[in-house]
């Protein structure tokens, strides 16, 4: 098994590990009726292509019209959104199927600028979040990039290829040129 | 050891007091840092640093930047080896090992310059019409061998290339007069600007032009400029060409060096600032390609910024008012200038005074020498001929705007009368501003002004300039031989006569019959002479001749920086099974099916590949086998229109399956091609899980998403795939059901209660889990699908359940031997772009169907009904032998290639039950010609087999069922 961290003067890759109060799932809401998602979030969940939403126990990330990347720090809300009905909102545990890796510090943003256009893919995503997150190919493997509340970034990527992609963010010339 | 006979006593930018030391084919050298090799080999005496890609003419080096036609060589450095780079691009650098290219033995005498002498039978288009007799394939070996410039690196480069994406708001390209003024205006309007220059120093023609700007020296302005961007916001870039723009405001940039790290950048921008300047025009006489021949500029900014002469004894010829000027800055910098002659009748009397006597109305003659200019024959109007001895010729012919960039976006170009040459005529984006040389504005004040003024330019239609400079083309009679026009290529007026009179009227016939304009010159040099001389024999203007278009990229970029990162292991991702680690430690040898690296079978100690394969394959067919399915696509549709959606989408029927059952069905395109097959798992009414082959689950997703999205969104269901949710593990054989019966499932697992072709939601250890009945291998199996991170330890108690039963893991190419037996089809395999459900056995249940599905209407136009389609069949080898994958079946058993191909074998393995080859192919009318003998050639050798139907093992599926 590979490591789980890079670390470099400027920037550090960290796989983040779930633990087991944590719930992901992708939501697919069947209409732009939200009303059974907000009664479990307690807050209307936001439909800018692009934005973050956040709530007591978790937050969504925009994915598709309609979906979210659900990133759950409780059980009890993972439970009650897998209650809501599928008529209102479908979803699809995902924990097994996707990965994050953050990368913190001064160097993040330029390091992950060698995987993918990743500033101009932000830059579509409305002003008006406080934060954002976008969806990309970063190193040819689609991610779903996402802007944390200390200005360092989550990737989310497909667990089944996260190896390679460890791999190729410690291949040689990219370590060299994170330390630049 | 001395820098050279050639280098001036004084002057240039260059470090005098930094001596590096260089190898030029083989012998040692020295130069100083700071200056390129280009300027080192001119300063050493190089006069022949090259021969030319056809004739193999003796060449030296005739500009100084990337203009340069003739000087590209070989470079070794210590990441590896570098063709085709041109001299005058080469930094000089302690150690640098340079060879010249295209020349055997020695560029001195080459061998093959006897082609020179036989260039009356080599014209242009001779490659159409030559080497027809007695065969092509007998010139082959000899043509291949002279063709090509430079060889490629035995041994991979240990070089990386680092790619990078940027964003900005500005880019401006050219680092010119007209670029620095057009990146400060747009830094102090607030914008962020990132600035781009080819060379490792900016200023452009302000390093080696005497001129004055805002009341500063040039060198002293630029300086100014550059302290201005690096004390601001904007970002600046030397040594970087930006080698293509794109439509939607992107461009490609890249940093060649001889060092260990290339970089590939990919710009966004919003505006972009083309201020690529403009490079000199070369005139033509009768070997006008001899050695020692320069363009002034060039030789002016060898002597001012290298302090290099070109020669001892320079003539300057021109028909502009600038080569004057150019000859005088010549004289100022040290270098002897014997003679200039200007083609016109009249000249100015307010031009520079020379040193140099001069004459008007001059013709040129020709060049004469054997290793370079020793002479230069010119006539006076009145005839008379003269004659001035020189060992350098620096010619001036006006000026060519490098429009290239602005014209990648499928910009027009546009003749100007007045400039006389192209310029760009519109942005397509609208975001694109052109300015200073690269649209005709020369004089360096007046080009600093229209950078300066950028922003007013960025429109979708430009005009041309009233402060453009001018120039003319002069033509001569294309009768008089040996003209180039393209020295890169060897194309002479004559060829473009010749060209002419066989037809090439057009611009883009005449550049692809005699190669006029292409390879790395791509026209830099003679595109304008070129268009001159056929708008002359044409006698049309040439504004109607109109030019062809340059295309990405612009600069040469080795093929490994475009890859970039994307070599080896990081080439294209490879997805990880969920179980590898098990995998590994039982021994699996791995390969890549479908993105997936997957164990393709798990030899044992003295086990060869073929048995491996054998041995897992007849363990599934006596006892039981386990295999990780895990790539398998899953993608689930859920709502209240899913079946609806799917009676759509598959060509097979869905309305009839029940919850808890699984069905094998086809999925076809609208042309009614088979684009992939799977089980269709049916929870309920409105939840179904759609099975997909390993390597099409991406593809299918999109193509749901395609027809709910863009045919059918009023149907009510959501998709998603979930294929790395679960991880998958197969449990196949005769003895199957025993260990599964141990596994602890929440179900009953009886045959009575779990008959093939059923599926259940469950649970196991705890955790969610699905299972279904379906076979790949013709035998009783099972699929038991848990959350992925419990894969593993599923694995792991099948395989100790299953320790008492001589438990098996199997491999991929042991599963395609059981299902090639069993005669079960793999789509991409059996089927390629062509194959409908009639050609593999399937057209009765898809036309069955009446509900309308994708790709029905398909199946019913004529050629999808001929009953000569290539149809899949069975093929048993009479000697037993396994058949290679992909051999054709002839016509009959008399014909040898070259002949008709009727067919080919699919798949083809060892059947472990049968104990003989059995194979699957795609034979022409195949399913009428059961029983028949057809011939496979295959290894040289006419193969007999015998046409069979596709299943060679259990056809009434007894194997399926257990008690």
């Amino acid at each position: 098994m590979h490591s789980n961290r890079i670390e470099t003067q400027t920037v550090s890759i960290e796989r983040l590990l779930p633990s087991s109060d944590c719930g992901l799932f992708i939501l697919r809401a069947a209409s732009s009726d939200y009303s059974k998602l907000r009664a479990v979030i307690d807050c209307e969940p936001m439909s800018r292509a692009g934005s973050i939403t956040d709530f007591d126990g978790g937050r969504l990330l925009w994915t598709r019209p309609g979906g979210w990347l659900a990133v759950l720090e409780n059980q009890s809300i993972a439970e009650s959104l897998t209650s809501i009905d599928r008529n209102d909102c479908i979803t699809f545990n995902v924990m097994d199927a996707m990965v994050a890796y953050t990368f913190k510090g001064p160097g993040a943003l330029k390091t992950l600028q060698h995987a993918g256009p990743l500033v101009s893919a932000l830059s579509a995503v409305s002003q008006e979040s406080a934060r954002r997150c976008a969806r990309l190919l970063m190193a040819q493997v689609p991610c779903l990039v996402e802007e944390t509340a200390n200005g360092d970034y989550n990737t989310w990527i497909d667990s089944s290829i996260s190896g390679w992609w460890w791999q190729w963010w410690q291949s040689q010339p990219l370590a060299k040129a994170m330390t630049q | 050891m001395s820098s050279g006979p050639f280098r001036l006593p004084h002057g240039g930018t260059i470090d005098r007091s930094k001596k590096v030391r260089f190898r030029w084919d083989n012998v040692w050298h020295t130069g100083y840092e700071g200056e390129t090799l280009a300027s080192a080999l001119l300063a050493n005496g190089h006069r022949i640093v090259a021969r030319s890609f056809k004739l193999h003419r003796p060449r030296g080096l005739m500009a100084a930047g990337l203009e340069e036609a003739n000087a590209l060589v070989s470079v070794d450095s210590e990441c590896g080896h570098h063709p085709n780079r041109r001299a005058t691009e080469v930094p000089m650098i302690e150690g640098l090992s340079a060879r010249s290219q295209n020349a055997w033995p020695h560029v001195l005498f080459d061998i093959a310059a006897v082609l020179d002498l036989l260039s009356r039978w080599l014209p242009s288009g001779f490659y159409y019409k030559a080497f027809m007799w007695p065969s092509w394939h007998t010139w082959e070996p000899l043509v291949r061998k002279l063709a090509g410039l430079g060889h490629s690196p035995k041994v991979r480069s240990t070089a990386t290339t680092i790619e990078s994406h940027i964003v900005t708001d500005v880019l401006v390209v050219g680092g010119g007069p007209a670029g620095l003024a057009a990146a400060v205006a747009a830094q102090d309007a607030g914008h962020d600007v990132l600035l781009i220059e080819q060379s490792a120093n900016l200023g452009g023609s302000l390093a080696w032009r005497s001129v004055a700007i805002d009341g500063a020296s040039g060198p002293d302005w630029c300086s100014e400029q550059v302290n201005k961007l690096e004390s601001g916001t904007a970002k600046v870039r030397t040594s970087t060409q930006v080698t293509a723009i794109f439509e939607g405001n992107r461009a490609i940039a890249c940093v060649q060096t001889l060092g260990m790290q290339t970089q590939l950048l990919n710009i966004q921008y919003n505006k972009v600032v083309i201020a690529t300047g403009a490079t000199e025009r070369p005139l033509m006489f009768p070997n006008n390609d001899r050695p020692g021949v320069f363009l002034a500029s060039a030789a002016c900014e060898y002597a001012v910024k290298y302090g290099v002469a070109i020669g001892k004894s320079v003539v300057v010829v021109t028909n502009q008012d600038d080569g004057w000027f150019l000859a005088e800055m010549l004289e100022r910098a040290g270098v002897n200038v014997s003679q200039l002659l200007d083609a016109r009748d009249t000249v100015s009397p307010a031009l520079p005074k020379l040193k140099a006597p001069h004459a008007v109305g001059v013709r040129i003659a020709g060049t004469s020498g054997s290793r370079g200019v020793r002479r230069i024959d010119w006539k006076l109007p009145n005839g008379e001929l003269n004659v001035t001895s020189c060992d350098a010729v620096a010619v001036h012919g006006g000026w060519n705007p490098v429009s290239m960039l602005a014209s990648n976006e499928a910009n027009p170009l546009e003749w100007s009368d007045r400039l006389n040459a192209l310029i760009p005529k519109a942005s397509n984006s609208g975001n694109m501003a052109v300015v200073g040389g690269a649209r005709g504005i020369l004089s360096s004040n007046a080009a600093v002004q229209d950078g300066a003024e950028w922003e007013r330019t960025v429109r979708t239609t430009f005009t041309i300039p009233t402060n453009s400079g001018s120039s003319s083309v002069a033509i001569n009679n294309a009768a008089v031989k040996g003209q180039w026009v393209d020295l890169q290529s060897d194309v002479t007026l004559g060829d473009i006569d010749v060209a002419y009179r066989e037809g090439m009227s057009s611009i883009e016939h005449l550049k692809r019959y005699t190669t006029l304009g292409m390879a790395p010159d791509q026209g830099r040099t003679s595109r304008e002479n070129g268009l001159a001389a056929l708008s002359a024999l044409r006698g049309s203007s040439l504004r109607e001749i109109g030019s062809t278009r340059a295309r990405p990229p612009v600069f040469p970029i080795p093929l490994g920086v475009l890859a970039a990162s994307k070599v080896s292991m990081s080439y294209r991702p490879i997805k990880a099974l969920p179980a590898a680690s098990i995998h590994a430690q039982l021994g699996a040898k791995f390969e890549e099916y479908g993105g997936w690296l997957r164990p393709a079978y798990y030899p044992q100690v003295g086990e060869t590949e073929v048995d491996a394969i054998n041995r897992e394959a007849s363990i599934a067919r006596r006892g039981v086998v386990v295999m990780e399915a895990s790539p398998l696509g899953k993608i689930e549709v859920i709502g209240p229109d899913a079946t609806e959606f799917l009676e759509r989408i598959y060509a097979t029927g869905v309305a009839t399956l029940k919850p808890g059952r699984t069905r094998y069905g086809l999925m076809l395109n609208d042309r009614g091609i088979i684009i992939d097959d799977g089980v269709l798992s049916c929870i309920d009414s409105s939840h179904y899980i759609v099975g997909t082959t390993s390597g099409g689950v991406s593809r299918i997703v999109q193509h749901l998403e395609e027809w709910h999205q863009t045919e059918w969104p009023n149907l009510r269901v959501v998709i998603q795939d979930v294929t790395t949710q679960w991880g998958v593990i197969t449990v196949s054989g005769p003895d199957s059901f025993k260990v599964v019966q141990r596994l602890g499932l929440a179900m009953d697992t009886s045959s009575v209660a779990f008959p093939h072709l059923a599926f259940a939601e469950t649970n196991w250890n705890e955790v969610p889990a699905r299972i279904q009945r379906v076979s790949f291998t013709g035998e009783v199996s099972f699929e038991i699908m848990v959350p992925q991170s419990k894969t593993e330890d599923l694995w792991r108690k099948i395989w100790r359940e299953g320790e008492d039963l001589d438990i098996a893991p199997l491999g991929i190419e042991s599963l395609m031997a059981l299902r090639i037996e069993k005669g079960y089809l793999h789509v991409g395999s059996d089927t390629d772009a062509t194959t409908t459900p009639d050609d593999v056995g399937y057209g009765t249940p898809v036309r069955r169907k009446s509900a309308i599905t994708i790709g029905r209407r398909g199946l019913d136009v004529p050629a999808m009904l001929d009953a000569q389609r290539l149809q899949l069949i069975g093929l048993l080898s009479e000697n037993r032998a396994v058949l290679p994958i992909g051999s054709h079946i002839l016509p009959n058993a008399n014909s040898r290639p070259p002949t008709i191909s009727v067919g080919h074998v699919t798949s083809s393995a060892y059947g472990p039950a049968l104990g003989r080859g059995v194979a699957l192919g795609m034979l022409r009318g195949g399913r009428s010609r059961m029983g028949e003998t057809v011939y496979v050639w295959a290894n040289g050798m006419a193969i007999p087999a015998t046409v069979q139907e596709t299943c060679f093992y259990d056809k009434t599926g007894e194997r399926l069922k257990y008690a």
